[in-house]
């Protein structure tokens, strides 16, 4: 069976098709009743190893409108320190009997093992974010965002602001928009930059605001304090100062712009809270395209049509 | 693997003897007298009382000696034994390896050498060679009692696995080493800034995994080498991984400083790119770094400016290996592969002549260790290797002598195989 562990596993036919079934199930969510009968019987597991609201209350509602069983399973940080391995718990799982596992952990290629031990078994293993890898459902509900604003990503120019060098968004979100012919900036200090960046074919801008008016979307990361072992930035002040989006900032964007973050939102950090009463901060509106394609992507995986 | 004393009489015939001082290859017959080089030379006749084993495309060269080698012992026997480790050095045509003081609890006290010592003396299949710590716990910071730990048995000292940070503490250590004429053997890497599990470059970032910036260990080897200089001390820089770090010490020896130093042959097999699927078998320590990288190893081990290949043996449990990448542990078993993947990449590749290779895995590490080569000449030991060039193996899961699998090269079909070791009276056949 077919997983999804990376953005690099999808080509552009299916990642259209994902936002084709997106834009179906949508019409879905905005019926009374919310659901559809397609995997009645199916069961899929949300294994998150990290705290997580909206991405496992995404998955969960995900798969409960398409009246598949969901069962969530959270690790509190003291349960993994207790020692079951990887393994083991893969075993116990397998022996419950699901039929998808969405799995978010803290170290980059868990998904990618948890497939690779499940070679012989009719399960998937959706990637919800590994380590400072990848976070391929972020990156396909940010690009199905922007599709439904502008049907088309040619030579769409997004910018990226943020610790590009530790987020898994940031990750999955320059490769589906390559893939997709957008042109990529980013911005942020140096010490957020992968070393040899210049071989991710993406613009590099210290100062994003002298073409703040060339951009098409604007997407501001989360400022990831948890992942660090130590302070990567001078101050929560300076690093506002010089990459946080303000006021004045969208101002100087298009009229038709999108400005979004992958949530949650540090407020006075990333953004001023001012913006999010500005018609173009589809924050909200992300989380709402989260649930179908999510819907998009299980359904698609159980109809082996990825 | 086969394990049988050695007959009274036992004639090699028709090997090529690899004449390590004439530089020479020579078809010759050997006869082997109760453990002990009768004879040498051309059509020895053959008696009644002789077993004959035809090695007829053999070459014949002495026991190689590790450097470098995790036997486990004491504390994680789970993992390898001196039996399993000692036999499977055999198995690899080594005869001598060092045994390197990162065990639980770490090689820090004499009686801990005496006890390996003794323990190895119980199997007996080949020396061993403990190298003892260089500070109490592998802390780094209060030196051992070297003396004790020579007259133990240790050969060289050294914190493995933990370079020791205080540029003080080190300069004491060397100076101390110096009074016993005890080589340092140094792990270089500058682990403040190596907080990562694979090279960092654009792989690193591709796969999402923390990087290992290549010049943790070229800032460790500039310094090292600079201290033992500064105090005239012999130091050692152990599986030496990268380029910079080549070109820093090519630098060195230009300028007279004195320092020896080993690479592992998956530094120069191997590359970054290898690291598919988050296969823990491709984590080592220091991480396997470019194609550039690889080959500047390659450049330096024919320039001479590495001493020696080491192993790096480093046993682990499979249910150790088979986790995530981040808290799998860092190497790879390598006793058994270490000659044949340098005999196929060196040899085979015009890299080195045979007898080049073997100065790296015979007579620099004698010299390094300051300890006498058995050599095969008539009156001495037999400790010889029997080692068939024009052979293919193929390293598959049932041949692994090691009691630990954590391999890259599982299944893997060499050009060469080593047929046979005779060593302490007994021979090994694989």
């Amino acid at each position: 069976m077919k997983h999804l562990l990376s953005i690099n596993d999808l080509s552009e036919k299916d990642i259209y098709k994902i936002f084709d079934y997106a834009s179906q199930f949508e019409e879905v969510l905005k019926r009374p009743i919310p659901v559809v009968p397609s995997l009645r019987g199916k069961t899929i597991l949300t294994l998150f190893y990290e705290p997580s609201t909206r991405t496992q209350t995404s998955f969960t509602l995900a798969g409960k409108r398409l009246s598949c069983d969901v069962i969530n399973f959270s690790f509190s940080t003291s349960s993994i320190l207790k020692g079951e391995s990887l393994l083991d718990t893969l075993k116990n799982i397998l022996k419950m009997k699901v039929d998808g596992i969405i799995v978010r952990h803290s170290v980059a290629g868990v998904p990618h093992f948890l497939a690779h031990h499940l070679e012989k078994e009719n399960i998937f293993v959706i990637n919800a974010g590994d380590g400072i890898n990848e976070h391929p459902t972020q990156a396909l509900l940010d690009a199905y965002t922007i599709y439904k604003k502008f049907k088309d990503f040619n030579n769409l120019k997004i910018l990226i602001i943020g610790d590009i060098k530790h987020s898994r968004v940031a990750h999955s979100d320059i490769l589906i928009f390559k893939k997709l012919g957008c042109k990529v900036f980013v911005s942020c200090p140096y010490s957020f930059l992968p070393v040899e960046f210049e071989k991710m074919d993406v613009v590099y801008l210290p100062d994003f605001r002298e073409k703040l008016s060339d951009f098409d979307c604007v997407i501001a990361l989360r400022v990831q304090k948890e992942r660090h072992n130590f302070s990567y930035l001078s101050s929560i002040r300076e690093y506002h100062l010089l990459y946080g989006i303000k006021k004045e900032d969208l101002n100087k964007m298009k009229k038709n712009a999108l400005l979004m973050h992958p949530g949650p939102v540090n407020w006075e950090v990333e953004l001023s809270y001012e913006v999010l009463k500005d018609e173009r901060c589809v924050i909200l509106d992300q989380v709402f395209n989260g649930v179908a394609i999510r819907m998009a992507i299980i359904f698609l995986l159980f109809q082996e049509k990825l | 693997m086969k394990i049988e004393n050695l007959p009274e009489y036992l004639l090699l015939k028709n090997g090529i003897l690899i004449d390590l001082d004439k530089k020479e290859k020579r078809e010759v017959d050997i006869l082997i007298k109760e453990g002990k080089i009768e004879k040498i030379s051309k059509g020895i006749e053959k008696k009644d009382k002789f077993i004959i084993l035809d090695i007829k495309d053999c070459y014949i060269f002495p026991g190689l000696i590790d450097l470098h080698t995790h036997l486990r012992t004491p504390g994680r026997e789970d993992e390898e034994t001196i039996e399993t480790g000692t036999k499977a050095a055999i198995a690899g045509g080594f005869t001598k390896i060092c045994c390197l003081p990162n065990t639980e609890p770490p090689l820090d006290n004499e009686s801990l050498i005496t006890y390996l010592i003794a323990e190895n003396k119980k199997y007996n299949y080949c020396d061993l060679y403990p190298i003892a710590c260089a500070t109490k716990r592998r802390e780094g910071k209060e030196i051992c009692d070297y003396y004790l730990l020579k007259k133990a048995g240790a050969v060289a000292i050294s914190d493995d696995g933990a370079a020791i940070s205080s540029s003080q503490v080190l300069r004491l250590v060397l100076e101390y080493s110096k009074t016993f004429d005890l080589p340092y053997f140094s792990h270089c890497e500058d682990k403040e800034l190596a907080q990562g599990v694979i090279n960092e470059s654009f792989i690193s970032y591709q796969l999402g995994l923390r990087g290992i910036p290549d010049i943790s260990e070229t800032i460790f080897a500039f310094r090292d080498v600079l201290i033992a200089n500064y105090v005239k001390s012999k130091i050692h820089l152990c599986h030496i991984s990268s380029k910079k770090t080549i070109q820093i010490l090519r630098f060195l020896k230009e300028n007279n400083y004195q320092f020896t130093c080993e690479t592992a042959p998956h530094y120069f097999t191997l590359t970054e790119k290898d690291i598919k699927n988050y296969d823990t078998n491709y984590k080592v320590n220091p991480p396997l770094k470019k194609e550039e990288d690889k080959e500047e190893i390659k450049k330096a081990l024919r320039e001479g400016l590495i001493d020696a290949i080491a192993s790096d043996h480093a046993p682990h449990l499979l249910a150790e290996k088979e986790q995530d990448f981040e808290n799998a542990p860092f190497g790879i078993i390598g006793l058994e592969t270490c000659f044949l993947l340098s005999y196929e990449e060196l040899v085979l590749k015009g890299n080195l002549t045979i007898f080049e290779l073997l100065e790296k895995f015979i007579t620099n590490p004698a010299k390094i260790l300051g300890i006498e080569i058995n050599k095969i000449k008539e009156n001495n030991e037999a400790e010889i290797v029997i080692f068939s060039p024009k052979e293919k193996y193929i390293y598959s899961e049932d041949k692994v002598v090691s009691k630990s699998k954590n391999t890259p090269f599982l299944n893997k079909e060499f050009s060469g195989r080593i047929k046979a070791v005779i060593n302490k009276n007994k021979i090994f056949y694989f």
